[in-house]
Order: structure tokens, then sequence, then C-alpha cells
């Protein structure tokens, strides 16, 4: 199954975070198939990226969101 | 890098986090100053939920143990963490410290002597030292 993560990136002290697709297989090694967001809670106000038209395609073609990645995009006002 | 990738992202939204997200972060500051107390183990299973955004059955199934274990340590290694911050307080000082330094560089750009940022900067600094010894 594809799933859409959120993963963190950047050093300790600022966080920075990237919405990707990732085969479920492989879900500890990293490897990820698109890039599909960033987040970034280290301005004022936080910033959301979220390419909108290639999360609908993903979840249209079977790929299903975690729990935060479903919040972030919801919060980005994208309907799933 | 970043540029080149809001390029071509086709929706931007600006908007306040107040939930299970924000959560999660401070959780996540928590582990970068207090992550080398916990175990080898520990240390992974934390890193796979909250930095890798793995789910407990992935987890489980990951590292062959069970769905209970995975919960039970992710339970203990936020109550440690959380708990050490409520003793040691290292990450409220750093902040106070982060504060002190926006002082400093918004003093820095202004270019002329304010004696209402030195107040401001030994108010911080007091604060800091009072905070040592009530924990």
């Amino acid at each position: 199954m594809v799933k859409i993560r959120l993963r963190r990136d950047g050093a300790k002290k600022s966080p920075y975070y990237t919405l990707v697709v990732a085969d479920s297989r492989y879900p500890a090694d990293g490897r990820f198939i698109e890039k599909v967001g960033t987040y970034n809670p280290m301005v004022e106000p936080a910033e959301l990226n979220i390419d909108k038209e290639k999360v609908l395609n993903w979840i249209k073609n079977g790929a299903k969101p975690t729990e935060t990645a479903k919040s972030l995009i919801k919060k980005a006002g994208i309907e799933i | 890098m970043y540029n080149t990738c809001v390029k071509f992202l086709t929706f931007t939204h600006v908007f306040f986090i107040g939930d299970e997200m924000e959560k999660n972060i401070e959780l996540i500051s928590l582990y970068d100053l207090y992550g080398n107390m916990l175990t080898d183990r520990q240390k992974e299973i934390f890193e796979l939920y909250y930095i890798s955004d793995l789910s407990l059955r992935e987890i489980a199934e990951n590292k062959s143990i069970s769905y209970q274990a995975v919960s039970d340590s992710i339970k203990s290694c936020k109550n440690f963490l959380v708990d050490l911050e409520e003793k040691l307080k290292i990450r409220t000082l750093n902040l106070k410290l982060d504060e002190i330094r926006e002082i400093c560089v918004e003093s820095k750009k202004m270019n002329n002597y304010d004696a209402s940022i030195n107040e401001k900067i030994i108010q911080k600094l007091e604060e800091i030292n009072k905070n040592i010894f009530e924990r």
C-alpha cells in the first residue's frame, strides 16, 4: 500500500516537515516516491505548502494518509 | 532548494496550528534535548513514530514485536521526556535564552544605544536565574 506521511527533516531546534508519498512495504528506510508538501512550524505563523492536485491524485489512486498527514491536509483546506 | 520546491507547489496556506501536531512538535523538541537519556531501543521506536510518522502497527511489524509493546514504549518515552523537562527545565531556559538573543538582534538592527534594551535583557536574565533555583 502507498501512504502519505509527514516526515520530520531539519536540524535540532529547527524542525521542518515534508509530506511524502511512500510505499508502506519499506516504512523505515526513508525512501519515498514523491514529495507533495512542506510544513515549517518555525516561522510565525506556521507555513504550510501542499500540492493539492498531487495529494488528491494520490488519494484517488489509493494512497492512504497517516493521521498526522491527514490533519495537515485538512488544515490546508483540502477535502479528502 | 526550498524555493525550487515552493515554485511548483500550487497551494499555499498560512495558519496557526493548535492541536495534536503542536504537541508532537513540543515532544520532538524535548527529544532533541533529552533523547540521549533514552535507551537505543526507545530512541529507535520514538523516531519511527514521531519522526518517520509510522503507525504503531507498522513499527510492531517492522521490529517483530507486539503492538502493545510499541504502544507502551511510546507512552513511557513520552512520560520520561515530559518528566525530565518538569524537573530540569532546560527547554524553558533555552526558550528564554532565545528571547534574549532576539532582543540583542533587534537592538543591533536599530544601531543606536537604548537603555531600555539593557533593562529588558537584565529582566530576562533574572527570570532565568529564578527558574534555575525554582526547579
